[in-house]
């Protein structure tokens, strides 16, 4: 009965893990035991997981002790569950989220038939694999101690896991590799925007820097040969000044980005002195098959395909490759407003903003009879569409993107084929614009793509277009109820500020990072934890409490603290003089095996 | 009865006097110790916690010992004729199967069943086992 009431509650929360305890039996050797009081204990083993004398108190005095770590704490971590009386009291004396770990089923089949968790059951998350769920910024860990004795690896596993979230949680160091031009360069400041906002300290290698110079080696010779060969020691040139920056950032993860200058050489390099690199490839796996060359070298390869690209990446022997869609800066890409000067400039019935593809000049010629409007380069000038064409096909900078995409009543969004004559009808991935032109509040007809259904509402959130007739017959529809058009473009944005956006998907970038086996690199190892230099030193002492004001840092080093004195003003403490003399001893001895 | 016999009981009785005066304080402070251990077992396994539940776990291991020791004195001094109850022992004989099952939980790393008995067996034990030596001590002052 116990058991059929438990088992209800958690059909409702969980119902995966509810037909898996259904089908369940308890763990083998599992001794059901009754404390003084009469309130059920078990024993697995030779290991007890509750008080035989009074479990109740033992609850309370489990609490009691991490009474400061659950103050305050956004969600609670509990590293074990037994039956559970500890979890109880748990959800007694907080409000925060819970998350259970207990990876046996078998206990937690005995805990369902022995105790009544209707009040736990509705609060708890629980965790019976080694994936990570999502957690708080501020999440503490807490175990039952029998538990963890019980399933000693397990435990440790999810400890480790648990601490480096933690670490990603506080802010890790991340580099992020941008090309040296191409559509990801600014998708990669993006994401490095993001990455701050998040709370993470982040370098930015921008390589657009070296634009000039690499376009420049094309004029150099006009030997096809010789042009690649030169472009390739220049590009490996630009690899190996990111692999040296490593060594003087010393990230905690290396995210590059599609066309970023990493060779395969800098690649293993960097894999060799244990540093996690990532990439993003943000292209069509198809058009662009480079892929093939440079995903073996990262640690974690994400795609904005799945299907076919997967399959192809699993048959190349690859494991660590995520699906990882677009999004928007919603920084950057935001409602506007717009000045009647601006109207006139950027404003129109319809516009479309992008390179001049053969699909979009194909499909475009269909509609001259609109008022329309034509930005971007690529496009030819002299053609049917000439007349239409903006600022003879000069590129056009993001401030202006977003005011176009403001002031025009239907923004067109097509996205790019090099050989169909318009809609590309396998077309999968959502191009950048699909979520930039929802951030600004625009409204958009897009092209159907099958991963569109996953990402937006369709017909409430932004409208699709299948061919040219379809197009025709909802522009004309739209553009004579302007009160639809811009309930749906409302929607769009809400979708994308909740689910779409760069800080979302940077968020999801490291948690699959992490759960795919991430391992801090050696040089954390040169950092002590803070709590631990604290309990070491002790609190109340005056080292300790100059030590306790780096605890936001997680790990702490010697430069760590020398950098924070160097920051500061005012007269050095005595602490501050001893640090700082320490420093002056290591740079003595570090020049001297310099020389040596 | 030989003068030096005498003498010699009378040191065995004045030393058993004195280890049970000295040991008094230790048997708390021993229960107590492993009191504070008892919270921090339940909830963390620390290097600090491990050691000192071995250091108190070695300090009831030296009681017993003790213990034995006055035994074995008491005995010897019943066998020279004098009149003293074995009843006070009883109380730690009792506590040896206690004893038994604490190893038995430490060796098997049974933290909870540890800790039960420390929080709710071992005071009794020891406060039981701390008045049989006080009743030793008395009667040996009567003597």
């Amino acid at each position: 009965m116990m058991f059929e009431d438990n088992i209800g509650l958690l059909r409702s929360t969980d119902p995966e893990l509810a037909s898996l305890l259904s089908a369940s039996g308890r763990r083998e050797g599992l001794q059901e035991l009754s404390s003084r009081e009469g309130l059920p204990s078990i024993r697995a083993g030779s290991i007890t997981l509750h008080s035989l004398y009074d479990p109740l108190k033992e609850a309370e005095s489990w609490i009691e002790h991490y009474r400061e770590r659950v103050d305050g704490a956004p969600e609670i971590c509990v590293l074990g569950f037994g039956l559970g009386y500890h979890v109880l009291e748990l959800c007694r004396s907080t409000t925060a989220d819970i998350v259970v770990f207990e990876p046996d089923m078998g206990i937690l089949k005995a805990a369902f038939e022995l105790m009544d968790l209707a009040s736990v059951i509705p609060r708890v998350r629980f965790v019976t694999g080694t994936e990570l769920p999502r957690l708080k910024k501020g999440f503490v860990v807490l175990e039952h101690i029998p538990s963890v004795t019980l399933n000693p690896e397990y435990f440790k596993r999810m400890r480790y896991m648990l601490s480096v979230l933690g670490s990603i949680r506080r802010g890790l160091k991340i580099m992020v590799v941008g090309p040296i031009y191409g559509g990801s360069l600014p998708v990669a400041g993006y994401c490095a925007k993001a990455l701050e906002n998040l709370g993470h300290e982040v370098e930015f290698v921008d390589n657009s820097r070296y634009k000039d110079i690499f376009l420049s080696i094309d004029r150099i010779t006009d030997n096809k040969a010789h042009q690649g060969q030169l472009k390739e020691m220049f590009v490996h040139f630009v690899s190996e000044s990111v692999v040296a920056r490593c060594g003087e950032f010393k990230p905690d993860l290396v995210f590059a980005l599609a066309q970023a200058p990493l060779t395969g050489d800098s690649l293993q390099k960097l894999r060799d002195i244990k540093v996690p690199t990532a990439f993003w490839f943000i292209e069509d796996f198809r058009l662009m098959n480079y892929w093939q060359r440079i995903a073996p070298f990262y640690d974690y390869f994400f795609t904005i395909q799945k299907g076919e690209f997967f399959e192809r990446l699993r048959q190349m022997g690859l494991r660590n490759f995520y699906y990882l869609p677009l999004a928007a800066s919603v920084d950057t890409h935001r409602k506007a407003t717009i000045t009647e000067d601006e109207m006139k400039t950027y404003g129109s019935d319809i516009s479309f903003v992008g390179a001049g593809y053969h699909n979009r000049r194909k499909l475009f010629e269909g509609l001259v009879d609109f008022d329309f409007k034509i930005w971007g380069n690529e496009w030819d000038l002299g053609s049917t569409l000439g007349r239409f064409i903006q600022r003879s096909g000069d590129r056009i900078g993001t401030e202006e993107i977003v005011k176009i995409f403001n002031a025009t009543k239907i923004n067109i969004n097509l996205h790019s084929s090099t050989y169909h004559n318009g809609v590309n009808p396998y077309g999968d991935f959502v191009n950048p614009r699909t979520f930039e032109i929802a951030a600004c509040e625009g409204f958009q007809l897009v092209d159907y793509r099958s991963e569109m259904l996953a990402l937006f509402k369709v017909g409430e959130e932004l409208v699709c277009f299948e061919d040219l007739n379809d197009l025709r017959h909802k522009i004309r529809y739209y553009l004579h109820d302007p009160d639809k058009r811009m309930e749906i473009a409302r929607k769009g944005n809400a979708r994308v500020r909740k689910d779409h956006t760069y800080e979302l998907r940077m968020e999801e970038m490291l948690d699959l990072v992490l759960s795919s086996g991430y391992e801090l690199p050696p040089w954390h190892a040169e950092g002590e934890m803070v709590d631990t230099l604290v309990g070491a030193a002790g609190a109340d002492t005056t080292l300790g409490r100059y030590l306790a004001r780096f605890s936001e840092k997680g790990s702490l080093g010697l430069d760590d603290i020398v950098e924070e004195i160097r920051r500061g003003d005012g007269t050095l403490s005595d602490i501050e003089k001893i640090f700082l003399f320490m420093d002056s001893i290591k740079q003595q001895y570090t020049d001297r095996a310099k020389v040596c | 009865m030989q003068n030096s016999e005498v003498k010699r009981d009378i040191e065995l009785v004045g030393a058993i006097q004195k280890g049970i005066a000295e040991t008094d304080g230790v048997v708390t402070e021993i229960g107590e110790k492993l009191l504070d251990c008892v919270n921090l077992l339940r909830t963390e396994q620390s290097d600090d916690v491990f050691m000192a539940l071995s250091e108190g776990i070695k300090n009831l291991d030296y009681l017993m010992e003790f213990v034995r020791e006055v035994r074995k004195g008491v005995e010897h001094l019943r066998l020279r004729g004098y009149d003293i109850s074995m009843e006070p022992f009883a109380c730690w004989d009792d506590s040896l199967d206690i004893f038994k099952e604490m190893l038995s939980a430490f060796e098997s790393k049974d933290w909870v069943t540890l800790s039960d008995l420390i929080q709710y067996e071992l005071p009794q034990i020891l406060g039981e086992g701390r008045q049989g030596l006080s009743a030793i001590r008395d009667r040996l002052m009567e003597l």
